[in-house]
């Protein structure tokens, strides 16, 4: 497919309207991170999604765009529910509610130093990553199962794995509404049910990182930061239970008669509208999937608290949780009207302005915490949304692929990786010399560039970047 | 064009994507290359050498159409990756009216290394699977 893109300044780039495209396409990036630039095709799934029924304001993909299946990595697009706009469960994605949670430790950088290896060991030893079974919370069946799908991270708290004070600084107070767990169905449970508390694989991890550099002391303070703290960022989603909701959703949507009289461009775009039987019946699953993968952050969290406590006697509080792959209902603005809209964000996080009164009391003059992990060789940032922000209050959730695992593989041996960052007091335990090599940094865009082009854009205005310490590879 | 091998009737291979995995696979029969996609999504992610079938099991696929067939039967092989770890290593389809019967030879992965990023979904993107002139082949993207 040949897509011409304009550029409308220089961080924005538009694609008009052609063909079936209801709306333009509209990507946040500088020339150099265009996907194009790289060979990436993920500017014909822009393209597509412009497509989809009840679209509105435009098909956006932030600065780490790149080709997924359906719609893009990185994009975001909002259909608008009273005039049939619909939800596609392929824009959120397999990993429903996949995100990254931050925590920050009472602890300095030169503290943990002669510690670093004993806690990275327990890491290692005690976070469960990898395929199939293994979770820190075996769940006795169907029923308890339902509760955690009804309350997320909240029923984790209420059981002991945490603190009130972390739902607070969880995104929905761990628990996103709407969730209807009677639209999980059993093969999704039984895929969860030994799953909770435990990482996953590909590009999941649990890092030990530093904050190298604050650009917003005011933010920072309060999201709890401070130059040279030692911080945990942990980046998973909902496991297998969340890849079988969408897996279900996407059959019964593709084989509708609605899907099929659309004609999409791609079935796993298949969709219905938000307000008929199907897209309710998603709506409700993927609520319930995106508690999993709140709980399954919390679970994991009280594992990294026990590592701490245990290696260095340090606490760690939470600084926020954040979903990028998720759908959320939203009122805003569209051509100067309120709009009740299906917002799609599929690898992008939600970034909300200081004001917001969706934001905890004590981040409402801050802003919302947007964390965007890098790679394990370079850096992660916090960054904070900002007013003004058009694609819907989002920005981008990491830095972006640019090769193929292929790619990796035939560029990178895992042991020659773990070395290397090993010689740079980087402390690496893999749970594969394959899966680390995939996940070179060199695979991945420039995350400072990324950084530098949503602020840019003006979607999200950086606070601290943080350097890792310690991976443990999912 | 037959990848690599011109003279290999039966086999797989990966094709690159930017974040997740691609497979295809060819075959004389449609059997036999549902059988070659699944060694070849499962040897993406895991060292097969050794892997022996210490059980059986035996599940009916049935779907409209042949790539339908195939993303159950990659849904089926996750599905008991992910709740019993273990994997087919010997797959036997039979035809039955509306779709497959399927005999897995399955062998537990707790002794198998990983050799790449798990497997997470089947999608439909750009989901292929049909005969032609050299026998049957195939096309999957997966979600790792």
């Amino acid at each position: 497919m040949d897509i011409t893109v304009t550029e409308e300044s220089p961080f924005r780039f538009r694609i008009d309207p052609r063909g079936r495209m209801s709306v333009p396409g509209v990507v946040f990036a500088s020339r150099r991170l265009l996907p194009q630039a790289v060979g990436d095709r993920a500017l014909e799934q822009v393209v597509n999604v412009a497509t989809l029924p009840g679209v509105v304001r435009a098909s956006f993909a932030m600065p780490d765009v790149h080709w997924g299946y359906g719609f893009p990595i990185g994009g975001v697009a909002a259909t608008d529910i009273d005039t049939g706009g619909v939800i596609s469960p392929g824009g959120v994605g397999f990993d429903i509610s996949c995100g990254v949670r931050l925590l920050a430790a009472d602890l300095e950088r030169a503290e943990l130093a002669p510690r670093l290896r004993r806690l990275m060991d327990i890491l290692g030893d005690t976070i469960p990553r990898g395929a199939g079974r293994g979770g820190l919370w075996r769940l006795s069946g169907r029923a308890e199962m339902e509760q955690l799908l009804a309350h997320g991270a909240g029923y984790a708290v209420e059981r002991g794995h945490g603190t009130p004070r972390d739902l607070a600084r969880c995104e929905d107070h761990g628990s996103l509404a709407g969730a209807d767990p009677s639209q999980v169905g059993q093969r999704a449970v039984d895929r969860g049910l030994e799953q909770v508390g435990s990482l996953g694989s590909g590009n999941h991890f649990l890092e030990v990182q530093a904050v190298d550099r604050v650009y917003d002391p005011g933010a920072a303070a309060a999201f709890g930061l401070r130059p040279g703290q030692v911080c945990v960022m942990i980046h998973c989603g909902s496991r297998g239970l969340g890849h079988q909701v969408c897996a279900d959703h996407v059959r019964v949507m593709d084989r509708s008669p609605y899907t099929g009289a659309f004609g999409l461009p791609d079935r796993q775009l298949a969709c219905a509208p938000v307000a008929s039987p199907p897209g309710r019946a998603y709506l409700g699953a993927m609520a319930a999937a995106a508690n999993y993968g709140r709980a399954n952050r919390q679970l994991l969290t009280e594992a990294a608290r026990r590592a701490f406590a245990s290696a260095t006697r340090a606490g760690l509080d939470l600084v926020y949780d954040v979903s990028h792959n998720m759908a959320k209902l939203e009122t805003h603005e569209v051509e100067g009207v309120p709009r009740r809209l299906c917002v799609h964000r599929k690898g992008a996080t939600l970034a909300l302005p200081p004001g917001c009164p969706d934001l905890p009391e004590d981040l409402a003059e801050a802003g919302q915490p947007v964390l965007v992990p890098g790679t394990m060789g370079t850096a992660s940032y916090v960054m904070v949304g900002t007013p003004g922000n058009d694609a819907f209050a989002s920005a981008c959730h990491g830095a972006g692929r640019v090769w193929s695992r292929h790619q990796a593989l035939r560029q990178v041996r895992g042991q020659q990786l773990r070395e290397e960052l090993e010689s740079r007091g980087i402390a690496v335990r893999p749970s594969s010399w394959r899966g680390l090599a995939e996940e070179t940094p060199a695979a991945y865009k420039d995350v400072d560039a990324v950084v530098a082009a949503t602020e840019g854009a003006g979607l999200a205005r950086a606070v601290a970047r943080l350097v890792p310490l310690g991976v443990v590879k999912g | 064009m037959p990848p690599q091998d011109a003279t290999r009737r039966a086999g797989y291979r990966g094709v690159p994507h930017t974040a997740d995995l691609r497979v295809e696979a060819w075959a004389p029969t449609r059997e036999e290359c549902l059988a070659q996609a699944v060694r070849g999504v499962l040897a993406s992610c895991l060292d097969l050498t050794g892997a022996a079938g210490v059980r059986r099991r035996e599940v009916v696929l049935r779907a409209d159409t042949d790539e339908d067939l195939l993303a159950d039967l990659l849904d089926e092989v996750i599905y008991w990756l992910d709740t019993a770890d273990e994997i087919p290593v010997e797959v036997e389809l039979t035809a039955v009216p509306g779709g497959l019967r399927a005999g897995l030879h399955m062998a537990d992965t707790r002794s198998l290394p990983a050799t790449g990023a798990a497997l997470k979904a089947v999608t439909l993107h750009d989901l292929r699977f049909g005969p032609g002139p050299d026998g049957w082949r195939c096309a999957v993207t997966l979600d790792v």
